[in-house]
């Protein structure tokens, strides 16, 4: 019972962290994001390529239940310059204005779900069958005709459904709290993903339970099976996770900001420098410019060269960077492979990742959101590029003005959030890792415990 | 002290050195803490392979651009970056702290600063968010289990299994032979911690000082505390399975959760939106400053650097002169915000020094991470140097900037170097 109340007030003191903190963070964010928006909306007749460099700074928004699972958030940049010619990164994390106390974990209501309910099931699970082994009880039932079988699955059954009715009803309960006082955050989408996170967790306390058991009756006494138990949980839910991710980084080295720069100046240098005025592959986009308008001078062009040419320039950058960008990724990808493959053996493993998908705070919502707001810098960039080139005289090429309205006609960027099935289609293995551990169940439980020997 | 004390302590010795569980614990953290000192080493030395090639490329770098821009020196200094880099400490690979999450190798232009200083470092945020398996962790986190599985049961499965009752019947104070049971196991662990740090020694290079004695220190401290723990958990006379439970949960609480409420608290009483607002007002300011009169958006440059008051501002073409200046006030109006983030920055690093007083974990991960100088106070200090090395490089520039457009070879002599501070 003490236990019980312990977890308790963990569960509710963490639900409260998770929803005020979002709530919050989100809140200080949308004010920053009004402002920048204001100020975009009523700035002065300007030089498009001034624009270009004013740029435009995006807040990431907190994703609507990073309140129950925190997953990367921490450690995620939220500020994004989006500017003409570079790719910033996304800056300003919460742990690097961190002194290194959040490497100890969160407190967050999916912490205590994947790591202290499984100890929770385990207290209450060891001895189920050890014990009964130990004083003879478990001889008389067998000789009574119960076969090892229903044992198992009556033991199995009864610790999940004790514990699903108490830490699902809890998960329900303050799901359902969190959207009534935020119903803004309620979206069919968020809804579904809602309801896969309970569904998944529902199936890992079944696994766990069914560990349990498992260990409990392969042990003579309930304190070999306890100690099993704990050595297990510290293997996969302490050591197993961070190895994988080291021994990932380890395999598929990725560069450094520093390599990942100079690999894409390198590339450049062998397309060209649209600041070099002898530069082969512009001098050559010149005259292909000039010839297709069958004029000899930019002078003569129905448009302003220098937007032209400045809309070619980032069309090369933006592909190089793109690609650069998407090697990275693969290699971070890969390095998180060796947990996603791990799940297969670590159910923590699978129910983290699947978690983190679930509630859109994994690496691939992050990297989407990176790639959603590389897009709309493009997007934004190459407008006022058209503007450069149609409406921008080429005499007065860098001090003429256009008149505000034409930049505030642009719409402002808007994060395009991702339903449940583009999340799980980013973590397969993950998924199938899930597969295997319910058909692990359904196997056992149809051939295995037929001739299971309990001694 | 008697010969047979000693004779008892050598049985207790072989009993302990022959039971497999106790094996297998040392050999799983010995396996572990060989791993995690060449994870930290690799990890430190990755990142000194990218500290190496910074010269090189700012060498690069800098004989392009002078090539390139050669009369042209607006251009130069707008595309010419320079570089700084944290050097790692002697004992970063021992504690890797925050050094995979702060960025290193900062490079800026003259331009205003308050833009490019938060500039993160490429990672993997799943890495990040597993954090690292370094020596320091094995210490804080994995010990006090293995002195957990050593001891949880020394005295209760005794006492099950009824051997208890024959030890009682011996003419051994009771109380001796715990003290005794319990000594062996300390020196074991107290063996294995001897022997990873001298691993640690060797293979990371570590110096042989008050430092390293610090870090002894604190680990035989904590390593009794951890004792001392389960030694007063013994004496309450529980059964092993109570026991187990007992102690998970209180190390559950020390090395988890307490650490995780103190974060908690940090973040909620010291928030710090004034990260976001300086990135918006330096922007804002910046920009602003390109349709304002040119001599009065000036005006807060010439107040710092009244000698360039003399040279003409032509009010409707570009001008190096206009165009740093405006830098300058950029960062200059930013510069409240910075300075209120900065010192709530040290002041959330007090508050989590403060909190170590009252848990052991964060006591020792905070002392190593400052040992280590891989901790925000660090990077703090990191960042206060590139301040200062934009202030000298821009200062380097203003003479020629407001003179003309070029600058002579022999003036290159005088470029500032980054002082690492």
């Amino acid at each position: 019972m003490v236990l019980i109340g312990v977890f308790a007030v963990l569960m509710l003191f963490s639900a409260f962290i998770g929803v005020e903190n979002t709530a919050e963070q989100n809140s200080i964010r949308e004010t920053y994001q009004e402002q920048v928006h204001d100020d975009y909306v009523n700035q002065p007749d300007r030089n498009p390529h001034r624009v270009s460099h004013y740029g435009y700074l995006v807040f990431r928004e907190r994703p609507a239940l990073s309140f129950f699972e925190f997953g990367i958030e921490s450690f995620a940049g939220n500020s994004i310059f989006l500017e003409a010619h570079r790719q910033n990164t996304v800056n300003l994390s919460e742990a690097g204005f961190s002194n290194g106390m959040l490497r100890f974990g969160e407190l967050s209501m999916a912490l205590i779900l994947q790591l202290l309910v499984p100890l929770f099931i385990f207290f209450i699970g060891y001895g189920t069958l050890a014990d009964l082994k130990a004083n003879g009880v478990l001889k008389i039932m067998l000789a009574q005709g119960v076969s090892a079988k229903r044992l198992i699955w009556g033991k199995t059954l009864g610790i999940f459904s004790f514990t699903t009715t108490v830490f699902i009803g809890a998960m329900l309960l303050i799901f359902s709290i969190a959207f009534v006082a935020y119903p803004e955050a309620i979206t069919p989408a968020v809804l579904l993903r809602s309801l896969f996170a309970m569904a998944l967790y529902t199936v890992y306390f079944f696994i766990c339970s069914w560990i349990t058991v498992l260990i409990s009756a392969k042990s003579s006494r309930g304190g070999a099976a306890l100690i099993s138990l704990i050595l297990l949980w510290m293997l996969c839910g302490i050591i197993l996770p961070k190895m994988a991710q080291n021994v990932g980084y380890a395999l598929f080295p990725a560069p450094s900001k520093l390599e990942f720069e100079t690999r894409i100046t390198e590339d450049l240098e062998q397309v060209g420098d649209s600041h070099d005025p002898d530069d082969a592959y512009y001098t050559s986009f010149r005259e292909k410019t000039l010839a297709e308008y069958g004029v000899d001078d930019v002078k003569d062009l129905p448009f302003n060269y220098a937007g032209h040419l400045m809309a070619e320039g980032e069309r090369v950058t933006t592909e190089l960077y793109r690609s650069h960008f998407d090697e990275l990724i693969a290699t971070y990808t890969n390095q998180n492979s060796i947990a996603a493959y791990l799940s297969f053996i670590n159910p923590y493993l699978m129910v983290r990742n699947l978690s983190m998908a679930a509630t859109g705070t994994d690496m691939a919502h992050y990297i989407d959101f990176q790639k959603q707001t590389e897009d709309y810098r493009y997007r934004q960039t190459q407008y006022f590029n058209e503007l450069h080139k149609n409406e921008v005289d080429a005499e007065r090429s860098g001090t003429q003005r256009l008149n505000s309205a034409r930049f505030n006609e642009r719409d402002p960027f808007e994060y395009e959030n991702r339903g449940l099935f583009w999340a799980l289609s980013n973590n397969v293995i993950t998924l199938l890792a899930l597969v295997f551990w319910l058909m692990l169940i359904v196997l056992s439980f149809s051939f295995g415990f037929k001739k299971i020997k309990l001694y | 002290m008697n010969t047979a004390f000693f004779k008892l302590f050598a049985t207790e010795y072989k009993n302990f050195a022959r039971n497999p569980i106790s094996i297998l614990g040392f050999a799983v953290i010995f396996i572990i803490g060989i791993y995690a000192i060449f994870h930290g080493k690799n990890t430190v030395s990755q990142q000194e392979e990218t500290i190496e090639k910074i010269a090189e490329i700012q060498k690069l770098e800098l004989s392009k651009n002078k090539r390139l821009f050669s009369d042209n020196l607006s251009y130069f200094t707008y595309y010419q970056f320079y570089y700084t880099q944290n050097d790692p400490g002697t004992w970063a690979a021992f504690s890797l702290g925050q050094r995979d999450v702060n960025n290193y190798s900062l490079k800026l232009r003259i331009l205003a600063l308050e833009g490019q200083l938060y500039d993160t470092e490429l990672t993997n945020p799943m890495t990040l968010l597993s954090g690292n398996l370094d020596l320091s962790f094995l210490f804080v986190v994995l010990i006090p289990l293995l002195i957990i599985a050593l001891c949880f049961n020394l005295i209760s499965s005794e006492r099950e299994s009824g051997v208890w009752a024959v030890v009682a019947s011996q003419p051994y104070s009771l109380s001796r032979i715990i003290f005794l049971k319990f000594s062996v196991r300390f020196l074991a662990v107290l063996g294995l911690s001897v022997l990873l740090l001298t691993a640690a020694l060797w293979l990371l290079g570590l110096p042989f000082d008050s430092d390293f004695g610090l870090v002894f220190l604190l680990i035989v401290g904590y390593e009794l505390f951890w004792f001392a723990l389960v030694y007063v958990l013994t004496l309450l006379k529980k059964n092993s399975n109570y026991n187990a439970v007992t102690l998970l949960g209180i190390w559950l609480f020390l090395v988890v959760l307490l650490p995780a409420l103190g974060n908690v608290l940090v973040n909620r009483f010291i928030p710090i939106p004034e990260a976001f607002s300086t990135t918006v007002t330096q922007r804002e300011a910046y920009h602003e400053k390109w349709d304002m009169p040119r001599r009065e958006a000036m005006e807060p440059f010439y107040g710092a650097y009244p000698q360039y008051r003399s040279y003409s501002i032509p009010e409707d073409a570009y001008s190096n002169g206009w165009y740093y200046a405006m830098q300058y006030v950029a960062d200059q109006e930013a510069g409240k915000d910075s300075k209120l983030l900065f010192e709530k920055l040290e002041n959330r690093q007090e508050v989590s020094r403060k909190l170590g007083y009252f848990i052991p974990s964060l006591l020792l991960q905070n002392t190593f991470n400052r040992i280590a100088e891989t901790d925000l106070e660090d990077h703090l200090n990191y960042l206060e140097a590139v301040k200062n090395y934009h202030k000298a490089i821009s200062e380097f520039f203003y003479p020629h900037l407001f003179k003309g457009n070029s600058i002579d070879e022999k003036d290159w002599d005088d470029f500032p170097e980054f002082d690492t501070y």
